[in-house]
């Protein structure tokens, strides 16, 4: 089989306890969400704060377990594995988290930081360990003196940070890393420059990658496919370069017009109404914010309909 | 007629051991009357510097040694004409804080205090500036709301019931409580996301129309400053680079930096494949090395730029290049 990981239309929900002495209020965070990632493919998840981009990451790595749906990572039902199954799992996945500043452990020098994964599998001998980090260190493109390796991480700079939270992830040679809005806390020149490294390491390793990101310019440039996400749903998935070129989806136009360019493609009215994943609206999640909402949105909820080779989308208009 | 004008401006940073960080270094630029203004760079390049310095909120181990900041309304502390702000004592600075020029600060998650609700926080600013009692200030609390599109039911809130896009406009309208004449952005859309930001910066531009403040607005996304300012700074190292106005800045850059910014940006438009970083790390700023800044970065360098400094002149009227292709 050529897929790496299989998501077969998984949720999750979360209780959430608003008041003392009353019952919990279940919420779904995720709703039936089913996607595929064959060998050295990224694929983007995009979408505002809070629609469950980041839970679904955490759903793949086994972090958490979802509520109902499936998960196969090599054949291999995720969430039926055993201990050391899921040890052996973990080992071909890596994860990039968003915060370089909080990712790291503050009393660890780095080249511990970075050598732990080979510690704990404990098959190497230090000299190999040690080797191992430089090698990926120099893949990335940090310093390999005995000198930066020692140091702490509040002695870098957030650009540094990253690359080392990069190492860290990959220093198992993993399959799929999962890489949680890597850049969103870089500055623009140090963007570039991480966004090659996972590009670097997608040929190299053979890898696939699941990119987490609200911004569709970054996923535009590093993704094979994306799908974006509203409310714990996706609401349309195809090939990077069609849905950029083509959108189908309102929301998807909403978020390309939001971003800040010099020419704007299109105009769409973005509507200030903040989503609330405590009540989702029925039907279609995103009609109170469509400018083209149809009596039949408030009703049903759309079904997946394919508009062109891969290319689908939840949305009454088509 | 400039509403705030920075002539020659120095400060440093006296560091443990007796360095010195220079963090502003030389640099003088205007902000026009109800225009904006756009500062640009990477981290760790003195835009925030600059805030802290016109408003005077340095730590106690910054110098300012050399410079003036004139500011043109005077009649706020009761003197006529402009003051330069860095010869006011620490009372007549009070005054200007708030009434004369506020903040939007950076890290909107942090700025709020947690243990009061957001409408009492921004009240006690205006009741300490303005003098106003409890039912005016509450007055225009609604109207700030309404400015900044904030239910006003929601003021009652404490900041942790608020979203990362709510406590950001709250901190707006916390900055236009008191009216002021300058308001200083300091990456107010960082760390939010595209539709928030797009949302935020749309207000703010709206809210400066309507109420004809002028502003400084510093990001390190070019894209966003040239969104939402008529004149635009890059800034590198502690020095200014360029400086012009927005449509230039895309059109006819001409400092080697400014071009290099412009090409790691990422844009949805483009149909290039290749991205590019800026090669090198950003430079030492408590042993800077002579000559240029940017030098060990630039792939136009010559033997000149390692030894003397380029001087910071106006080419075109309104476009200020300090680099040596030019002169």
């Amino acid at each position: 089989m050529k897929e790496l990981l299989q998501v077969d239309n998984i949720k999750k929900s979360f209780e959430i306890k608003k008041r003392l002495f009353k019952s919990a209020i279940e919420i779904c965070v995720i709703d039936g969400v089913s996607f595929k990632i064959s060998k050295k493919q990224i694929f983007g998840l995009i979408g505002e704060s809070g629609c469950g981009k980041t839970t679904i990451g955490r759903l793949v790595t086994k972090l958490i377990e979802p509520s109902s749906g499936k998960m196969f990572f090599n054949n291999k039902n995720i969430s039926e594995m055993n201990k050391n199954e899921t040890k052996e799992f973990r080992k071909k996945i890596g994860m990039i988290f968003q915060d370089p500043y909080e990712s790291l452990n503050p009393r660890f020098t780095i080249i511990n930081s970075v050598k732990e994964p080979l510690d704990i599998d404990g098959r190497m001998t230090k000299q190999e360990k040690f080797d191992c980090v430089k090698n990926i260190f120099k893949k990335i493109g940090l310093d390999t003196t005995e000198y930066f390796l020692n140091k702490y991480p509040h002695e870098l700079s957030g650009g540094q940070r990253q690359r080392i939270s990069i190492a860290r992830s990959l220093i198992m040679k993993p399959k799929l890393i999962i890489a949680d809005e890597p850049c969103s806390m870089l500055d623009v020149s140090i963007r570039s420059d991480i966004m090659n490294i996972i590009l670097k390491f997608k040929q190299e390793l053979e890898m696939s990658a699941i990119y987490i990101t609200h911004d569709l310019s970054e996923a535009k440039y590093i993704t094979d496919f994306v799908a974006v996400m509203y409310l714990g749903k996706i609401v349309e998935t195809g090939q990077t370069q069609d849905i950029i070129d083509d959108p189908y989806h309102p929301y998807t136009k909403m978020l390309i017009s939001a971003i800040p360019d010099i020419i704007s493609k299109f105009k769409i009215n973005i509507s200030e109404k903040i989503p609330d994943p405590m009540n989702i609206p029925h039907g279609c999640a995103f009609h109170p914010r469509c400018p083209y909402a149809k009596e039949i949105c408030k009703r049903i909820e759309p079904e997946n309909v394919n508009v062109g080779e891969g290319h689908l989308v939840k949305c009454h208009l088509f | 007629m400039n509403a705030l004008e920075i002539n020659n401006l120095i400060m440093y940073y006296e560091l443990f051991g007796g360095n010195k960080l220079m963090a502003i270094n030389n640099i003088s630029f205007s902000v026009e009357e109800s225009k904006t203004t756009g500062i640009v760079g990477e981290s760790g390049c003195g835009k925030s510097s600059i805030a802290s310095t016109i408003l005077k909120i340095l730590p106690d181990n910054a110098k300012i040694i050399n410079g003036n900041i004139y500011f043109k309304y005077g009649e706020i502390i009761k003197r006529s004409g402009k003051v330069d702000l860095l010869t006011l004592d620490k009372k007549t600075m009070q005054d200007i804080r708030w009434k004369g020029i506020s903040m939007i600060f950076q890290g909107a998650m942090n700025v709020l205090n947690p243990v009061y609700r957001v409408g009492d926080q921004i009240i006690e600013i205006m009741r300490y500036k303005d003098n106003i009692s409890k039912e005016e200030a509450n007055e225009k609390l609604e109207d700030l709301c309404r400015i900044v599109n904030i239910d006003s039911s929601r003021m009652k809130d404490y900041p942790h019931q608020f979203s990362g896009g709510m406590k950001q406009k709250a901190i707006i309208a916390m900055a236009l409580s008191t009216n002021p004449k300058l308001i200083i952005a300091d990456e107010p859309t960082t760390a939010l996301d595209l539709i928030s930001q797009y949302n935020i910066l749309e207000q703010i531009k709206k809210i400066q129309k309507k109420l004809n403040m002028s502003m400084i607005f510093i990001s390190h996304n070019l894209f966003t400053v040239s969104n939402i300012s008529d004149q635009v700074v890059v800034m590198y190292a502690g020095k200014i680079m360029e400086s012009c106005e927005k449509k230039k800045l895309f059109e006819n850059s001409l400092h080697p930096y400014s071009i290099a910014l412009i090409k790691s940006c990422l844009s949805i438009n483009d149909k290039k494949n290749k991205l590019y970083g800026i090669p090198g790390e950003p430079p030492n700023l408590v042993f800077p090395s002579s000559g240029c800044a940017f030098y060990p970065r630039c792939p136009y360098a010559k033997e000149i730029c390692k030894k003397i400094e380029p001087e910071y002149k106006e080419i075109e009227k309104k476009h200020f290049v300090a680099c040596w292709r030019y002169i």
